[in-house]
Order: C-alpha cells, then sequence, then structure tokens
C-alpha cells in the first residue's frame, strides 16, 4: 500500500479535482460533509448566480479538491444550478475546469430514475465512481439490489455507503485516491431517450433489483401531514412553534450574549482611563458589533430548525401545503420556504432561494424577501411602537401595542407577495415555462453531525461577512459622532462646563459633529416625513443595519437623561428649523418611521448576499432603489394620513 | 409502429473484443452459434465488421474483428442489435436448436449464475444430469450432499431461477451423490463455447 | 456545448406513439386519489424542455404512475413513479396522455 501511495503521489501534479453529482435528496451533502468535514469554502461560478461549494478531503495519504454541484435531475439544464452542473461536467467548456473525476451518488430507493442521470453523466467520458445510498433504506423497506452485478453491469466502482459508517467511508476514500485506475465503461449508455430507458431497465433487472412501491412508514406519516384538515392544522401548528422557539427559545441565549458584552463594557469603563480610548472600545466596539453579535443565537437556532424540517423532509411538504397559495402571486411552494425564513433574518432566505430550479422566481423571491419582518426590526419596532402607543392601550381583548405589531407583521408579508408578484409579472415576458416538480422523499432521520455542520457553517458566515461590514460602519460612526473634537476649553468658551455636566458636553459634540452636519444635510429629502437631524443620523447609520438606529438614538437619548432614554425620545422637540419647540415624536412621525423601517432595505449584509447570490451589484442596487422609493412614499404617505387623523 | 425497445446493456468480457449484451431471457428462440440475423444487425456480420455473434439464455455475445475497437463501433453495433431483437423470429442458429437445447442452455445459464457461484462458494458442486421434455436433472455433490440446505433451499432457488429463463419447466430435480466424487460429464457444448470465444 | 450536452438538447422525449391498446385514456390530471394508470405519451402543448424534463424525473411511455393524494385544493397532486413520489402541478399533468389501469 505504501509503495502504490508513493507512486501515486508522484504521478499527481497537483491536486486531483472531484466533482460530486446526484439528484436532490440523494445524500449528496452528506457525502460531502462526511468527506470533507470542516475544511469547506464557499464561492461563485464565473458569470453564474450559484454559490459554488468545495472542500479538501483526505484519501490516500494526500489531499483532493471535492466540489459540491448543486443536486439536478437532468444534465439537460433548465435552472441556473442545473445549468452549473451541466458547464463543469463538459470537457469542452472552457471557462469552469473541468474535474478529473465525477463521483455519482444514487439513492438506492430511487434508482429507477436517478439511473437516467447516471447514464448522461457516463456520456462525458469522465471516470465515474458510483456512490449508493439509503441502502439501509431499501433493505428496511423490503427492496433488493445486488451491488456486485450492478458495478458489472455499468463497468464504473460501485461503492455503497450508509450514512456515518466509518468503514463504508474508509473503502470509498480508499478508492478516490486513485481515480485515475477507476474502470470505465467500454460502450457510453445511450442518449435516445426509449433507447437509455431501456437501458435503466436492464441495469435494474440485472442487479435484481425491487423496491416496495411505497414507503409504508412515510405512508402512514403522510396521511396526517398531508391530510386535507389534520395537516393544514399540524402546518399552522409547527409555523407557530418555529417563531415560538425563535423569538421565545433564543431570548434567554441572546441576553446571556448581550449581558457578557455590558460586563466587558464595565470592564472597559472601570479600566480604561483614556476617555476617547474607552468611548471607542465601549461604545464602538462592544456597544455596536456586541449588539449585532447578540443575534447568533437567534441565527443558529433558525438554522438548526430549518436544516432539522429540510432534513426529516417535511419542509418539502409544507411547500407542498402552500404552492396553491404562492401560485396566487405567480411563485411556487419552494418560495414559501424562503420566506418563512426571511422572519427571522433576510440573510438565509436569499440564500433559500437557491432551491428554486426558476431564475425568474429566484429573483422575484430574492427581492421580497428583505420585506419580510425580520429580527431586525423587531427591536426598532419594540422602541417606536412604545414610543407611538400607550401600553395600556387595548384593541378588543388585544393589547393595541401587540395589534400594531402584528399589523406591522403583516403588512410586511403582503408587501412582499405583492412584490414578488409584480416582480414575475415584470419578469415574467420571454423565457420558457418551468414545469413545477418536487420529490417527496421519504421521512429519514438526519445525521446530527450534517445538522451541526450546517449550523456552524451559518453561524461562522454571519459572523465573519456581518461581524466586518458592521464592525466598519459602527467605527465610522462613533468617529462622525464624535468628531472634530472638542477641547475644555472650547466648551467653556460655548457655555457648556464638561466637569459640572458630562452630559450635557456630550450632548454639544454630538449636536456640532461631522455626523450632526450629514444629518442636517439631507433634511430637505427627510423633511416631509417629520425626521429632523437626530432621526436622519439614525435612519443613515441604521443603513448599515437596522439594529444601528436603536443604538444611535439611544446615544442621542443617554446624553441628555441616562436613566430613562424612552422618555426623553418621547419628549424629545425639535431643535431648530419651523418646527422648533415642537414634539419630535408625534403620532404621525412615529408611524412614518416605522412604515420607512418596514420597506427600506437597511441591511448591509442583506445586500452582501444579494451580491452573492447573484454575482453583481445589478440586483442589490434594484432592490436597494425600489425597497428605498417604496419606504420614502409610503412613509410620506403615512405621515400625511395619521397627521389628518390626529 | 415502433414498438417498445428490449431491455438491454453491455458488459465487458475477458476478451476485449467480445462484449456481451445482456437481454431479457426468453427474448430469443434461439442458443448458440448464430446463421443468420435481420438487418441491420445482418449488415454489418456480413459486411464483416462484426466477427461472430452467439446467443445464450440471457445475453447475446458479439465478437469484433480484432482491427475494430468496441469504444468506436459500440454505439452503431448497439443500434443494430436493438433493431435486431424486435425481430426475434428472423434470428437462426447454426445448428437446430430444440425444446431440449434451449432447457440446457437455461440450466447452464443457472448454474454459471449467482446460484452456482453460492454452491461453490460452500464447497460444493452441481452438473447437469438431463435437460429432456420441459424437466431437467441436476446431481449436487461435495459440501451440498449433507447440507440439509440443499434439499429445499437451494432446490427451489434453483428451480424458480431455471423457470424464470425457461417458462415452460414442468420440474427440475436434484439427485445427490453420496460419493462427493462423482465428476459429472464434461462442461456443455455451450460452456466450452464461451470459454473459446 | 460539447457534443454530449447538444445531444442531449435535441433529445425528443416523445418519440414513442404508443401502440393503441384497449383501456380507458385520459389525462393524468383527471386520474382521482388511489388510481394508477401507464404513461401513454406527453403531450405536444409541454413544450421539448418541460417533456425532456417530465421524462428525466420518470414520466416515461409505459411506466406506471399512481396518484398518491391532492393539495387541499386539489393542485398540485402527489404522484407515485419510478419508484418514488413526485408532487406535479395540474399544468404538467394536464399534457400527460395516461391509460387507465384500475
Amino acid at each position: 500500500m505504501s509503495a502504490h501511495r508513493s507512486t501515486v503521489a508522484a504521478a499527481v501534479t497537483g491536486q486531483a479535482r472531484l466533482a460530486l453529482v446526484g439528484s436532490p435528496n440523494s445524500g449528496k451533502t452528506t457525502l460531502f460533509n462526511a468527506l470533507t468535514g470542516l475544511r469547506t469554502k464557499t464561492g461563485n461560478y464565473p458569470g453564474v448566480t450559484v454559490a459554488r461549494y468545495e472542500g479538501v478531503a483526505r484519501a490516500g495519504g494526500h489531499d483532493l479538491v471535492i466540489e459540491d454541484l448543486p443536486g439536478t435531475y437532468s444534465l439537460a439544464p433548465i435552472s441556473p444550478d442545473e445549468q452549473v452542473v451541466a458547464d463543469v461536467l463538459d470537457p469542452d467548456n472552457a471557462n469552469i475546469t473541468t474535474p478529473d473525476a465525477v463521483l455519482v451518488t444514487l439513492d438506492a430507493t430511487t434508482l429507477g430514475r436517478s439511473l437516467g442521470l447516471l447514464a448522461q453523466v457516463l456520456q462525458t467520458g469522465l471516470p465515474v465512481c458510483v456512490v449508493l445510498t439509503f441502502t439501509d433504506e431499501l433493505a428496511r423497506r423490503g427492496g433488493t439490489l445486488d451491488v456486485p452485478a450492478l458495478q458489472r453491469a455499468l463497468g464504473v466502482p460501485v461503492v455503497s455507503v450508509t450514512c456515518g459508517s466509518r468503514v463504508d467511508l474508509g473503502q470509498l476514500q480508499r478508492l478516490l485516491a486513485d481515480s485515475a485506475d477507476w474502470q470505465r465503461p467500454v460502450i457510453a449508455p445511450p442518449t435516445e431517450p426509449t433507447a437509455a430507458h431501456a437501458w435503466v431497465k436492464s441495469l435494474t433487472l440485472r442487479a435484481c433489483y425491487t423496491v416496495p412501491v411505497a414507503d409504508r412508514r412515510t405512508q402512514r406519516i403522510d396521511a396526517v401531514l398531508l391530510h386535507p384538515v389534520w395537516g393544514t392544522l399540524v402546518f399552522f401548528a409547527t409555523m407557530f412553534a418555529f417563531f415560538q422557539i425563535i423569538f421565545t427559545v433564543a431570548a434567554p441565549l441572546q441576553d446571556g450574549v448581550q449581558s457578557g458584552f455590558s460586563w466587558l463594557g464595565t470592564l472597559v469603563a472601570d479600566h480604561v482611563s483614556n476617555p476617547l480610548l474607552a468611548g471607542f472600545l465601549g461604545n464602538a466596539l462592544i456597544g455596536g458589533v456586541g449588539s449585532v453579535l447578540t443575534f447568533v443565537p437567534q441565527i443558529a437556532l433558525l438554522f438548526l430548525m430549518i436544516s432539522l424540517l429540510e432534513g426529516t423532509g417535511y419542509l418539502s411538504r409544507a411547500a407542498f401545503l402552500m404552492d396553491r397559495l404562492m401560485a396566487q402571486v405567480g411563485l411556487e411552494g419552494r418560495a414559501f420556504v424562503a420566506l418563512l425564513s426571511s422572519l427571522a433574518c433576510a440573510i438565509p432566505g436569499i440564500m433559500a432561494t437557491r432551491s428554486l430550479p426558476s431564475a425568474r422566481d429566484r429573483f422575484a423571491t430574492m427581492m421580497s424577501a428583505p420585506l419580510m419582518t425580520c429580527s431586525a426590526r423587531l427591536t426598532v419596532y419594540v422602541l417606536l411602537i412604545g414610543i407611538l402607543v400607550n401600553p395600556d392601550a387595548s384593541v378588543g381583548p388585544f393589547g393595541a401595542q401587540g395589534v400594531v405589531m402584528f399589523t406591522l407583521y403583516l403588512v410586511g408579508a403582503l408587501s412582499a407577495m405583492a412584490t414578488a408578484w409584480v416582480f414575475k409579472a415584470v419578469s415574467s415576458r420571454g423565457g420558457p415555462a418551468l414545469p413545477f416538480y418536487m420529490e417527496m422523499p421519504s421521512y429519514r432521520l438526519p445525521r446530527a453531525r450534517s445538522i451541526a455542520l450546517s449550523v456552524w457553517d451559518s453561524c461562522r458566515g454571519f459572523l465573519r461577512k456581518v461581524g466586518r461590514i458592521i464592525l466598519v460602519v459602527t467605527v465610522v460612526l462613533w468617529l462622525l459622532l464624535n468628531l472634530p473634537m472638542r477641547g475644555d476649553a472650547q466648551l467653556r468658551s460655548a457655555g457648556v462646563n464638561p466637569a459640572d455636566k458630562p452630559a450635557a458636553a456630550t450632548s454639544y459634540v454630538l449636536d456640532h459633529s461631522y455626523a450632526a452636519n450629514v444629518g442636517h444635510a439631507v433634511e430637505p429629502a427627510f423633511e416631509p416625513l417629520g425626521f429632523d437631524w437626530r432621526i436622519n443620523i439614525g435612519v443613515l447609520a441604521s443603513l448599515s443595519a437596522r439594529e444601528v438606529f436603536v443604538a444611535t438614538l439611544g446615544q442621542v437619548a443617554a446624553a441628555e437623561n441616562p436613566d430613562q432614554p424612552t422618555k426623553v425620545l418621547q419628549q424629545m422637540t425639535y431643535t431648530d428649523g419651523p418646527h422648533q419647540g415642537k414634539k419630535l415624536f408625534t403620532p404621525a412621525t412615529t408611524a412614518a418611521l416605522l412604515v420607512f423601517f418596514l420597506y427600506a432595505l437597511q441591511c448591509m449584509s442583506t445586500i452582501g448576499v444579494m451580491r452573492r447570490e447573484t454575482g453583481g451589484w445589478r440586483w442589490p442596487a434594484v432592490a436597494f432603489g425600489y425597497m428605498f422609493v417604496l419606504a420614502w412614499t409610503m412613509a410620506l404617505l403615512t405621515h400625511v394620513i395619521v397627521g389628518a387623523l390626529t | 409502429m415502433n414498438p417498445a425497445p428490449v431491455p438491454m446493456h453491455p458488459e465487458a468480457t475477458l476478451d476485449p473484443a467480445v462484449m456481451r449484451w445482456i437481454i431479457p431471457a426468453g427474448t430469443l428462440p434461439v442458443v448458440g452459434e448464430i446463421a443468420d440475423v435481420p438487418a441491420p444487425l445482418g449488415d454489418l456480420w456480413s459486411s464483416g465488421r462484426i466477427a461472430s455473434i452467439t446467443v445464450e439464455t440471457r445475453a447475446v455475445l458479439i465478437g469484433l474483428p480484432g482491427e475494430r475497437s468496441w469504444a468506436l463501433e459500440g454505439a452503431q453495433v448497439r443500434d443494430a442489435l436493438a433493431s435486431a431483437l424486435q425481430e426475434p423470429h428472423r434470428w437462426q442458429s447454426v445448428e437446430v436448436v430444440t425444446e431440449d437445447d434451449m432447457l440446457r442452455a437455461a440450466l447452464q445459464d443457472v448454474l454459471n449464475g449467482g446460484a452456482g457461484d453460492y454452491i461453490r462458494s460452500h464447497g460444493g458442486e452441481v452438473a447437469i444430469v438431463a435437460a429432456q421434455d420441459r424437466r431437467a436433472r441436476v446431481r449436487m455433490s461435495g459440501a451440498c450432499s449433507h447440507c440439509p440446505a440443499a434439499g429445499f433451499t437451494l432446490h427451489s432457488r434453483l428451480e424458480s431461477e431455471l423457470r424464470e429463463r425457461f417458462p415452460q419447466l414442468v420440474e427440475l430435480c436434484a439427485e445427490e451423490d453420496p460419493g462427493g466424487s462423482g465428476r459429472a460429464r464434461r462442461p456443455t457444448w455451450l460452456a466450452w463455447h464461451r470459454a473459446g470465444s | 456545448m460539447s457534443i454530449g450536452t447538444l445531444r442531449l438538447h435535441e433529445r425528443h422525449a416523445r418519440v414513442t406513439p404508443a401502440a393503441r391498446q384497449p383501456g380507458a385514456e385520459g389525462r393524468l390530471a383527471d386520474l382521482r386519489k388511489g388510481m394508477t394508470a401507464e404513461i401513454v405519451d406527453l403531450d405536444l402543448a409541454l413544450g421539448d424542455s418541460t417533456a425532456r424534463r417530465l421524462f428525466d424525473l420518470g414520466f416515461v411511455p409505459g411506466a406506471r404512475v399512481s396518484v398518491l393524494r391532492k393539495a387541499p385544493m386539489g393542485d398540485p397532486v402527489i404522484l407515485q413513479v419510478a419508484g418514488y413520489e413526485v408532487a406535479l402541478r395540474k399544468a404538467q399533468t394536464q399534457s400527460v396522455r395516461v391509460r387507465r389501469l384500475s
């Protein structure tokens, strides 16, 4: 073995590249995770909108690169995802590196269909190794398959890999080490459909393949979960539990992270004597970046639940139940999953659009996903509703604050649907109509390892990409709010005594900061909505992340009365201009602000993810533009209507 | 009129010039060396682009002349074979094939396949004694003779596999050879032919 | 585009005008829950790419398909074909011609 290993190592110049091909639900990504573990990276294919997943696997003593291609049913592509698979496997395509060999995952319970995809892969002439998955499920359902006979009939290596079996994996890894030596079929399978079907049929006969008509367990579960009445009830119960878990279970975890950062803050306040450095560390780093990190538990929980729902097979059923409703706006069941995720955060929602076969559906969903009320909007809503609505007021048996909150969620969801419909209607001109089809996989218990990896991957991505943006913006914002620097003498000459009233000094610095200049500069644009320069700073700063608005207004308010910032905000008045002295947060202005936040795309991370998923700046620019115009117009309408009513 | 194609796929043999095309049992009414096949397979043959055609119970063995390769000819031969299989009655063997010959070939195919492998892997031997009038007789020896499984499990497996290939089968008898040394007859002409091809 | 990809694009999934045999012919969309049928062919109205995809999903002339269940409003439906379950909308099942078996 060692001698063999060294000859292979000598023969191979550079790392071997293997592509992983398989239909959706064939256990492809589970296999990818098992082979590569944490050694993965994501990127983009040149010029297309599909994310590229690569990982490094260790086989036979050296590393090789494995590329997890999107799941596909055919190499005749009808979606961008599938186009990528066809391009990668096309040796004549000069834009993308063709892999040295291909691993094809075949779900043993759907062999009758998946052998058709294998036939198309074999026609490329690349070395192929077949990985049979779910053979344990086949046995459980009473099916049979003669694996050595299948290998003989195919003329390529066939390995059966049971989920989580180290022995199977070891066998596969040994095989991966020398893909150049894989047996290849002398004659490629036929392409003509009926001949290809005859080829598949002959193989299944040869390999004594039988599979029971249906999985009893799945049938029994579906009898309830897809029942017209019970299924719908279970669906709503599941959705309710989904939000309950995101908002309630995450709360103590978020509090934990938050108190951790407060503790760090007091540590800084106690031990850093330089006021500038202490302000930077306390407000910018810990206050700004820390406030974003408190969302990590929510993101982790969300991904945990989505991968659980997906791994068990329920997500397909939910999409099936919602398909008719989504059809009303021209979308399909799978888009529902993306919009559902967006209620926690638009980022996983946009990432979930990858499963949509149609590019038009994908863009329409991506454009509407940021309108769903995300958890970042929640923080702003809580603050503003607190100002707008008396906590004791009620509408019927419900608290008025809760009703306003529910209305905002509803308006967000309806606006998202309307937007999807508009984008779908605009883009529907030209392009072929794509069929709707969705496999209903058997219910399966997802692997803990796969779920953990998915959660870890999303948290890592969130920390990396979002953390960077928030960090930069917070630092810049802090600088703008605190510069130019004022010496004590300067403050005294302006009538402020920094020794007696530190809050007044902070307020003076704020009022005369660069940020204030910016806030005043954009006043003409926001004046019709009733915003003053302080709100403008908050709105501008919140373009990076909505939570920043809360932090900014909090900072402004804390300068006057650190103990009761909400009260300060309620009593805040215009400092200059035609309304000088009048109350700033009138019902009209507050409502306008709420509506502005409902529609505006104030999230750099969303824009960043959109750019990554669409492969360019065009779609993020479109989204930002239309949402800003919508936000401004709707906020103006709200300001006028609420102003007339009150 | 374009009837459904016959399920088939190629499997390589030890001889790179010979390809075994697997077809369902009972597709062709003949076995053994072939004298005539319908066009366009017949045309390929008469023009010398195919060297030999032999039919087994579940396969057609096609040999190419030495200078030709399956990688290049494969697709064309496949298409020709596919259309020839649509006209099974036009296939003619060199020798007159009786029903007994079909039965014997089917039985040999069973013994060459999974069931035979199973017996051999357990140290047993099984040989054809007779194949006549839709009845077949085999002799089991070696480890089989005192294995309780031989009587029932093995017999029923052999019989059902044989019936798949030869539906007219009346019965399959298995006799035991307690001596264990009883060498059955020489390999049949079919097995010999396969070794030679 | 390689020759192989071109060939995949040029496939015609409707090459088998099925031999007329007895049995009630109809549309897949007209089958009720629990019914089984044999696919006769795919309608021209589907368009080439959709027909090819349905073929790749296992909707092959001669294959058996049964209706497992329907969504609350009757659309989409879950079908059993080629040993697995797949949901299709009425727009597609309307264009699949079948012969009822039970």
